[in-house]
C-alpha cells in the first residue's frame, strides 16, 4: 500500500517535531505467542484488546532524546546480536539496519530483517555519533548538538513622511 | 428471490445489490468463526465445560474442540496484505514484509520469515485455515479438531 508511505507532514517541520512523543514501543516484531502469553481482554478505545504478556515488560521500544546541546537515540535492539547490526548516516538520516539469518526459539525457525531510519535534527553532525549496545540489548546512539545561537536579524525600516501632501495610491 | 438460493438477512436490511452476491452461495460458508476471535487464555479448559453443561452450545460440534495444530504470532505491525503463508514439505511458513513507512520517530521496514513444523507430512495448505484478529495476532491452525468424533 503506498497511501502509508506519504508523509502526513513534512519532517523538519515544527508541526512534526512537536507532536512526536519522545518513546514508541512495539518495535519487536514477529514474536511468537502462546496462548498462556495473552492475558483476559480488556476494553480499549471501544474495542475489546488482548493484552499480552510480551507488551507488558517495557521492551521494543524506541526513544529519541533531543535536548539543546545533545542529541540521543535508544533503540531497543534485543532481537539481534551486535554483529546482525549496522548503523550508519545518509546526510542527515540515520539508519540502523538489523537481520539475522534463521535461528531457533522455543515455537520453531524465525529469520527478521528490519531497517529504520531517524532525522538528525539540525546541529547534530553525523561524524560526531557514537553508538554502543548494553547488554540487555538497547541501542544507544548519540552525539552532541551544536546550539547555535540564532539571534533574530532586525531591520527597522525607515518611514518616509510626505511634506508636499500628495496622495499616492 | 424465491427459489434461487438462500437471501441472508441481517438485524440491519442490507441493499439489494448487496444480497445478490450472496444469492447463490452456501450460508454456512459465509458464517465466521466466532470461536477464533476468542482465543484461550489461561483457563479455557474450565470456561468450556462451563459453557457447556449450562448453556448447550447448538452450533455444530466441528466448532468445540482444540486443533491438532495451532501458532499464534504476533504481527501488530503488519497487515493482513504484508503476510504470506505457504505450506512446503510439512513445514508451514509465515513471510511478513512491509516496505517503508512512516511513523513517529521516521521511517521503518521490517520483514521476517517463520518456519514451523506441521504434525502431518502429509499436509497441505488446504487442511489450514488462518486469521488475523484486530489486535494483531495471527492465528493458523487446522481444521481438524480432536474433540470432532468424541461428541
Amino acid at each position: 500500500m503506498t497511501d502509508r508511505t506519504v508523509p502526513h507532514a513534512y519532517p523538519m517541520s515544527v508541526n512534526y517535531e512537536m507532536c512526536t512523543p519522545a518513546r514508541i514501543y512495539d518495535q519487536n516484531f514477529a514474536e511468537a505467542l502462546s496462548p498462556q502469553d495473552l492475558m483476559a481482554p480488556v476494553l480499549y478505545h471501544g474495542y475489546y484488546i488482548r493484552p499480552r504478556i510480551n507488551k507488558q515488560l517495557e521492551r521494543g521500544f524506541s526513544q529519541v532524546d533531543s535536548e539543546d546541546d545533545w542529541y540521543r537515540v535508544l533503540l531497543d535492539v534485543c532481537q539481534f546480536t551486535p554483529d546482525e547490526l549496522s548503523v550508519r548516516t545518509v546526510d542527515n538520516l540515520l539508519e540502523v539496519t538489523g537481520s539475522h539469518t534463521q535461528r531457533m526459539d522455543q515455537h520453531g525457525f524465525v529469520s527478521r530483517e528490519f531497517k529504520r531510519t531517524y532525522i538528525l535534527p539540525i546541529g547534530v553532525d553525523p561524524l560526531l555519533l557514537q553508538v554502543s549496545v548494553s547488554h540487555d540489548g538497547i541501542m544507544c546512539i548519540q552525539a552532541p548538538r551544536e546550539v547555535q545561537d540564532l539571534e533574530p536579524k532586525i531591520n527597522e525600516l525607515k518611514i518616509n513622511v510626505d511634506k508636499k501632501g500628495r496622495k499616492r495610491c | 428471490m424465491a427459489g434461487q438460493g438462500v437471501t441472508i438477512s441481517h438485524g440491519i436490511s442490507c441493499p439489494v445489490r448487496h444480497k445478490v452476491h450472496f444469492d447463490k452461495t452456501d450460508p454456512e460458508k459465509c458464517k465466521e468463526t466466532h470461536h477464533l476471535f476468542a482465543l484461550p487464555g489461561p483457563g479455557i479448559g474450565e470456561l468450556k465445560l462451563d459453557s457447556k453443561s449450562s448453556t448447550g452450545i447448538t452450533g455444530s460440534d466441528k466448532d468445540l474442540g482444540d486443533p491438532l495444530f495451532r501458532i499464534l504470532l504476533d504481527v501488530t505491525q503488519f497487515k493482513p496484505e504484508d503476510i504470506l503463508i505457504q505450506v512446503f514439505e510439512g513445514w508451514l511458513l509465515v513471510r511478513g514484509q512491509h516496505g517503508t513507512r512512516m511513523d513517529e520517530h521516521g521511517f521503518v521496514s521490517r520483514s521476517f520469515t517463520r518456519q514451523y513444523q506441521l504434525p502431518d507430512h502429509q499436509m497441505q495448505s488446504g487442511d489450514l485455515t488462518a486469521m488475523l484478529s484486530h489486535d494483531g495476532i495471527l492465528v493458523v491452525e487446522t481444521k481438524e479438531r480432536w474433540w470432532a468424533a468424541s461428541d
